[in-house]
């Protein structure tokens, strides 16, 4: 069986998957629908996971703000023989005052990554 | 389906001119004006522009048929020629002459948070060697240059929706005589 998206659990208890009908918005994307849902009913997101292929990485918010979300990364060569290839990644991370740290995955290998806060994820890896 | 994103010309392949995903092999050749040429014959002049733009298969052919992709050459930092027209603003390149990086998202819509490109060398860091890479947003007032990772160039945020469209022209100015290698990187982050 493999795996594409993501589980988040709020502090109530609750368990909300990226598929889940509620979270369907026109103007939201799931993850954006769940942030809302939680913070209009003053609940918390306090854990969260993302899956893909065989592979899950997660994180605790420990007081910070999660996301879910992708990398989609695309490289052509400008002549032949230059590195050609397309990766996708499913990552959480938590947005600390200053640092950002990122679980990520392409759904064969596991990565944690610590970064600046607002670097993409795709600099700090060599995939 | 998974979410993905593609890198596509508005080019003829054959059933008429419409945006044309490249292939997972296919490179940018980036070469002087005429036809396709990825020869020494077909390289550019040290300080001059691409007169050029062309799909081609990693065995060296070129994709197009009856309508080539379309060529935005640098001139200075706020102008260029567009299939070797006359010099213009840069603004005025429209979405159809662009390089379109097409996002789907599948099953669920996304929401793009970032996006950016950039041409590299021997590492992602790394401008490449010989050549000046630029590139700008579609409706963008300047080129910038686009080497190395620290210099890519922000393609915005969006939305959630089903699919995304990002625009954007490369050019390149040779600045030493040989062959000369690059890669385009382009990288969405979608939540």
């Amino acid at each position: 069986m493999t795996l594409d998206g993501w589980l988040a659990v709020l502090d109530d208890g609750t368990g909300w998957a990226m598929t889940e009908p509620a979270l369907r918005s026109e103007d939201l994307s799931p993850w954006q629908a769940l942030e809302r849902l939680a913070a209009d009913t003053g609940r918390t997101i306090v854990a969260a996971a993302a899956m893909l292929g065989r592979v899950a990485v997660a994180l605790e918010a420990d007081g910070h703000r999660l996301v879910c979300g992708q990398s989609l990364i695309t490289r052509k060569g400008l002549t032949a023989g230059a590195e050609t290839s397309d990766v996708r990644l499913r990552w959480v991370r938590r947005e600390e005052p200053d640092r950002t740290v990122w679980r990520a995955t392409d759904g064969q290998t596991a990565w944690e990554v610590v970064a600046p806060p607002g670097e993409p994820l795709h600099r700090h890896l060599d995939v | 389906m998974a979410d993905s994103v593609a890198l596509e010309l508005n080019t003829d392949e054959g059933a008429g001119v419409t945006w044309n995903a490249m292939g997972a092999t296919d490179v940018l050749r980036m070469q002087k004006s005429g036809a396709h040429d990825n020869t020494s014959a077909g390289r550019i002049l040290v300080g001059a522009a691409n007169g050029g733009m062309h799909v081609e298969t990693a065995a060296g052919a070129d994709v197009c048929d009856t309508a080539h992709a379309h060529n935005i050459a640098y001139v200075a930092a706020a102008t260029c020629q567009i299939d070797g027209g006359i010099t213009e603003d840069v603004a005025n390149i429209l979405t159809t002459e662009c390089i379109r990086a097409h996002v789907v998202c599948d099953p669920t819509d996304g929401a793009v948070t970032a996006a950016e490109a950039f041409v590299y060398g021997a590492t992602e860091a790394d401008a490449p060697t010989g050549f000046t890479a630029y590139g700008v947003k579609q409706a963008g007032a300047s080129w910038s240059n686009i080497g190395g990772s620290a210099a890519a160039l922000d393609l915005g945020t969006s939305a959630s929706a089903a699919t995304h469209d990002l625009y954007f022209a490369v050019s390149v100015v040779p600045t030493a005589r040989g062959s000369l290698s690059g890669t385009l990187k382009v990288a969405v982050e979608l939540v």
